[in-house]
């Protein structure tokens, strides 16, 4: 029983781990608590919850978006975090949430 | 990683913006994933480096990400808001912006970016908003903007700013990034006029009011003066100079007027005063309280003091945040008035000394020029506009700006006296009251196209190194070894003038860079010394030295060459500049004192024995060309048999009896500056031996290999004179 119970545990772990490996290098966009978005390609995720983000960018209101390189999204500015995904694929990662 | 690879082939890969993309949350995946992972492991793609990871920008982290705080509000928006009123803006008001400005400008020279500094201001980025309700305020901010540029050109062109001096970003600020744009003189009569409107209105004012107007005034002709003096440094001549000289003069003059009646430093007093009632009303215990938060009361000071610097009207601390980049070099901090005056001030008295090279003539009072100008640990302008100044053609883009500067400042002279001109740079509308002492030479060269204008006598060219070595200017004179020596040399004493008007920190590691220069020269200058077309040469001057036999005599220590002794004598100066740095820069322990000035000593030894045997060689400096480029007379026609032909014999010149008599002062003070040097070495080993500096407890390596250590550049090849010095010496 101990042992199943381990091996389900090992399962949900590395359906996790896999899950969010299946969208590394992917742009996912991330909004702090004062309402900067940062979007970028997701490199690394860390046991803290720290995000460093790839060819990063700053949207800007009314004015072009601002370049940033690589950024480290510390777990307390991330407010809300989203994966950018075409309209066909949606519905499939709903289940991301 | 194919199912990884397959998806984001659907996708793109790209930041997609509008209709194209749509965003699923994933915070719980993150949040179990968090969870999931042991401590110590983490999520990356394969081509992830924790190295690279380094240089990742930390949001939030206000040293690294620059538009962490602050509103999103854009300018305009701002300014409906009445963030930067036009109407009814009183006098003091006007004068506090002025001053508010001023500050900025001087936090700007000292490592604060542009646009967190003087474009914090509203009225700086939309300032034609000021031309109908406040000219005053218009024409000063005009004013402020093409200081800025005449700044930013003199700090790019100066080639002696390094980051942490100054922050020359201007991208999204009313300023052209690149090319660099020319200083300009447009804004002068428009300081002119509100000048002449300020005067007006302080006499027609009552008491109260006509202080403030005149002290807008003061600010006004400060600025003029100020830009004037960068305009004419600008134009690299004698005239400029001098022009620039009366600006600086009337500047610091203005300044005084202008700090007289400073709101900021009133306020500063009146707080002061404050805080000394405070304190004494409290007494003792707050004493006590101040010696243990004195850090944080510190901290609290600067916090205070960055706050308030946005207290006047117009200034939002991060309006331009977006502009900075990701990561600023630095954290942005505003100076203080009273500090921001004080750096005006040393400003204006640096830019002083650095006018002084137009009396300068001749290389030794240049290098005494530079090294007087290098103690004074100037800012990074003033250290710009002595570079500048001296930069010769080993500095291109310097002589072609100046180059630049003066066609079309004559362009706007010519336009405004309306002579035509050759000049293909375009002519500004409003000119026509042109400040002539900045605006041409005062050898009436401006009629004649800039192109041919011969640089300054002082510049690091040609010319003046070829006095230095006693060698003709003219090429081919003394044979091509000789030549491609003197070009050089010119090479390496322009690097060797930029290493010393950097700030000190790179100024020694450039120093000891140089080395390697001084070495390839010194293989020039022995080439040189044994060409038959130099020995020729020197045999035609009359030099009073003996050139080798043969080569075996050429290596031998005792029979040095004139250039490769002048060259031996630059190196030790430049080895025993180094070593001195680091007592500046506190890089020695104390053990090591005695061993650096032995050193020191040594080099200075060498140079005393170069100068005084380029002395005994006595080199013709002013009358060398003509010795050298004349013939031996011919011999005497028939009927003339009692006179014989004899050569002519270079006459001891004024520059020639100059250029000794510097050689024995140079021999002289460093045969003092030697005896300082091994007094100060007696007197580290006299304290070790009476046991007040003991022995250091030597863990990792042996003091021999402390000494090979501390002095490994002077014995790295190809160096090879001064002879270095070893361990058991």
């Amino acid at each position: 029983m101990g042992a199943t119970h381990d091996q389900q545990a090992h399962t949900s772990e590395s359906s996790n781990i896999a899950q969010l490996k299946s969208i590394l290098q992917r742009f996912i966009r991330v909004t702090n608590p004062q309402g900067r978005i940062i979007t970028g390609e997701l490199l690394c995720v860390d046991k803290q919850g720290n995000l460093v983000l790839g060819k990063a960018q700053e949207e800007v209101p009314k004015a072009e978006p601002r370049q940033m390189g690589m950024v480290l999204v510390p777990m307390h500015q991330q407010k809300n975090v989203e994966l950018q995904v075409a309209l066909g694929e949606k519905l499939e990662h709903l289940s991301l949430q | 990683m194919e199912d990884r690879i397959g998806v984001s082939k659907v996708v793109g890969g790209s930041h997609m913006q509008g209709g194209g993309a749509s965003y699923v949350p994933i915070t719980g995946l993150l949040e179990r994933v968090r969870q999931d992972l042991p401590l110590g492991e983490m999520v990356h793609t394969d081509t992830f480096s924790l190295f690279e990871a380094m240089s990742a920008v930390e949001l939030g982290n206000v040293k690294m990400d620059a538009a962490m705080s602050g509103s999103c509000k854009s300018v305009e928006e701002l300014i409906q808001e009445g963030a930067a009123p036009v109407e009814g803006l009183t006098p003091a008001q006007t004068l506090l912006i002025m001053e508010r400005l001023l500050v900025m400008e001087a936090s700007w020279h000292n490592g604060a970016a542009l646009a967190q500094t003087v474009f914090a201001s509203l009225y700086m980025l939309r300032p034609d908003r000021l031309r109908d309700n406040s000219p005053l305020l218009h024409a000063y901010c005009e004013g402020v903007k093409a200081t800025c540029i005449a700044v930013r050109w003199l700090v790019m062109h100066g080639a002696v700013a390094e980051e942490e001096d100054i922050n020359c970003w201007v991208q999204g600020l009313p300023i052209p990034d690149m090319p660099v744009p020319l200083p300009d003189a447009r804004c002068l009569p428009l300081l002119d006029q509100a000048t002449q409107s300020a005067k007006g209105l302080a006499k027609g004012a009552t008491a109260p009011e006509a202080d403030v107007y005149k002290a807008i005034a003061a600010h006004l002709e400060f600025r003029r003066d100020l830009h004037g003096a960068l305009l004419g440094l600008g134009l690299k001549s004698e005239g400029g100079v001098v022009g620039a000289v009366a600006h600086l003069t009337s500047a610091q003059a203005r300044l005084q007027q202008v700090m007289g009646a400073s709101p900021g430093l009133q306020q500063q007093q009146r707080s002061i005063a404050d805080s000394q009632n405070g304190k004494d009303a409290s007494g003792a215990a707050s004493t006590q309280k101040e010696g243990q938060g004195c850090e944080a009361k510190q901290q609290q000071r600067q916090q205070q003091r960055q706050e308030s610097a946005f207290d006047a009207p117009g200034f939002v601390e991060n309006v331009n945040k977006y502009l900075l980049g990701p990561a600023p070099p630095r954290a942005a901090v505003v100076m203080s008035t009273e500090a921001a005056y004080a750096y005006l001030k040393s400003m204006l008295g640096h830019l002083q000394q650095a006018t002084d090279v137009m009396h300068v003539r001749g290389y030794r009072a240049l290098v005494q020029h530079i090294e007087r100008f290098a103690r004074l640990r100037a800012g990074v302008v003033a250290r710009s506009a002595a570079h500048y100044l001296i930069a010769g053609k080993a500095w291109g883009p310097a002589m072609a700006s100046a180059t630049a500067l003066r066609q079309a400042t004559e362009a706007e002279g010519a336009a405004a006296s309306g002579t035509p001109n050759n000049s293909s740079q375009p002519t500004p509308d409003n000119s026509k009251h042109r400040d002539q002492a900045a605006s041409g030479d005062k050898d009436g060269s401006s009629a004649n196209p800039a192109q041919d204008v011969p640089p300054p006598p002082w510049v690091l060219d040609r010319p003046i190194m070829s006095e230095a070595c006693a060698l003709p200017e003219a090429p081919g004179a003394a044979g091509p070894e000789a030549d491609l020596f003197l070009d050089q040399i010119v090479i390496a004493s322009s690097n060797w003038a930029q290493s010393m008007l950097l700030n000190s920190c790179r100024q020694r590691r450039r120093l000891r860079r140089g080395l390697d220069d001084w070495a390839n020269i010194y293989q020039h200058a022995l080439n040189a010394d044994m060409s038959e077309e130099f020995v020729a040469f020197t045999k035609r001057a009359q030099w009073a030295w003996t050139p080798p036999k043969d080569e075996v005599e050429a290596m031998n220590e005792f029979y040095p060459g004139p250039l490769s002794t002048w060259v031996e004598c630059q190196t030790a100066a430049s080895e025993a500049l180094h070593l001195l740095l680091g007592f500046e820069l506190d890089l020695y322990q104390p053990s090591e004192y005695a061993m650096v000035y032995w050193y020191c000593s040594v080099l200075l030894g060498v140079q005393r024995i170069t100068s005084q045997v380029m002395h005994s060689y006595r080199c013709p400096a002013g009358g060398a060309s003509k010795a050298s480029m004349a013939l031996p007379a011919k011999p005497g026609k028939k009927g003339n048999k009692g006179r014989a032909a004899t050569p002519p014999s270079p006459l001891p010149d004024a520059s020639t009896a100059r250029r000794q008599a510097g050689l024995i002062m140079d021999a002289v003070r460093t045969e003092l500056l030697s005896s300082m040097c091994l007094g100060l070495v007696r007197l580290q080993l006299a304290l070790k031996v009476a046991g007040i500096v003991p022995d250091p407890i030597l863990t990792f390596n042996s003091q021999r290999e402390r000494f090979d250590q501390r002095f490994a550049a002077f014995h790295t090849p190809p160096l090879v004179r001064p002879e270095p010095m070893g361990y058991g010496e």
